[in-house]
């Protein structure tokens, strides 16, 4: 009954929730997904200090979250773009041999 | 889009046919309660149907409500989320009355579900529960807590592209915002804000204090509803449902209900952590 022992978040019941959901049932990704926070609507117009405080790059603190699948496809798009490079490169090469064979004659 | 209880209705000043704002003709009603009453409308330079909440009164007398509305309608605008109400519009009628336009709902709520289902199947239940999940958690980013989840203030509206089903929070206008004061109004005419079966129990101490914890009870209540095909808690009224919760009953187990819950359920008792 107490509220400090209870589910603190809307979030986390809804994780519980999502458990008993099929693997596949897009809501699981919904919730399983991170949740960036929106400001508050009390919170107060961010200070000129604030605002013209300079921003950190990107690639710092800022976490890029990989799942399997995501990974996968990054794997095929490089796969796909090796491959079209050595298409290229091995195109090249035969023209090449072709004009210096012509050369030769 | 809710009933809301009240002593006395006060008649709708407009009728079928009538223009407010010079761009709304109203149709029919669609549902009224003792503050305000929700009107089918058409929105004349676009062609859309829209729903226009009007405060029944004007003036003074409708301050409290006005400002419930009016409050209600900032709140609700701010939202992003499919399962909260979308705010179109919002100004005053030429004969003074308050209007708040939205987007036009096709459905049942909960209650009227239950009334008619008693129980929902568990997917369906849980897909429920977690759309309402997704409103409240975007209420709950902003700093806003509902205070007032029910079955009735969730609607079961069907999507125009596939008929689907979706839920939507209904009714921000007893909702707390942090780090601003409460609404005077409330729904009992006490201090107290909330519904019987639903409500949290810090609700009865502290409403103007309470977090999201509040609106995770009241959400577990309803989901054991829709599974147990009763809330946990009965009562008929706030003070039956205090002497309830003050009792420190548990609810039945839920699986002792509903055999085909899954033994590992947060809902045997509201909102309790595993």
């Amino acid at each position: 009954m107490n509220p400090a022992e209870r589910t603190a978040t809307i979030e986390a019941f809804a994780r519980d929730l999502v458990a008993f959901l099929p693997r596949k049932h897009p809501l699981r990704a919904q919730w399983l997904a991170p949740l960036e926070p929106p400001e508050p609507l009390h919170a107060k117009p961010a200070a000129a200090t604030a605002r013209s405080a300079p921003r950190p790059p990107r690639s710092e603190g800022s976490i890029t979250r990989v799942t399997p699948r995501s990974a996968l496809l990054n794997a095929i798009e490089a796969a796909r773009r090796w491959r079209l490079l050595l298409l290229f490169a091995a195109l090249a090469t035969a023209l090449a041999t072709a004009a210096g064979l012509r050369a030769l004659r | 889009m809710t009933d809301e209880g009240g002593p006395r209705r006060a008649p709708l000043p407009f009728g079928p046919g009538d223009v407010v704002a010079g761009r709304y003709r109203l149709e029919e009603a669609i549902g009224a309660g003792g503050m305000s009453a929700v009107v089918a409308a058409t929105h004349l330079l676009l062609d859309e149907r829209v729903a226009l909440k009007f405060v029944l009164r004007a003036g003074e007398r409708a301050a409290g409500a006005t400002e419930r509305l009016l409050r209600e309608a900032r709140i609700t605008a701010k939202f992003g989320s499919p399962h909260v109400v979308r705010v179109l519009d919002a100004g005053i009628a030429s004969s003074g009355h308050l209007f708040v336009v939205m987007e036009l709902l096709r459905g049942e709520d909960l209650r009227q579900r239950l009334a008619t289902t008693r129980r929902l199947p568990l997917a369906t239940a849980l897909e429920y529960t977690l759309e309402a999940c997704d409103a409240l958690a975007e209420a709950h980013s902003l700093g806003v807590v509902h205070r007032d989840v029910k079955p009735s203030n969730l609607y079961l509206a069907a999507r125009t592209r596939d008929a689907r089903e979706v839920i939507k929070v209904l009714d921000f206008g007893v909702s707390k915002i942090s780090g601003s004061p409460s609404p005077g109004g409330d729904l009992t005419g006490s201090n107290v804000v909330g519904s019987p079966c639903y409500m949290a129990p810090e609700q009865f101490s502290a409403s103007g204090r309470v977090d999201g914890r509040a609106d995770v009870w009241s959400l577990a209540a309803v989901l054991f509803e829709c599974l147990a095909g009763s809330p946990p808690y009965r009562a008929r009224t706030l003070s039956e449902y205090g002497v309830v919760l003050g009792a420190g009953q548990r609810p039945p187990p839920l699986r002792a209900l509903r055999g085909d819950v899954p033994g590992r359920s947060t809902t045997s008792s509201p909102g309790r952590s595993r």
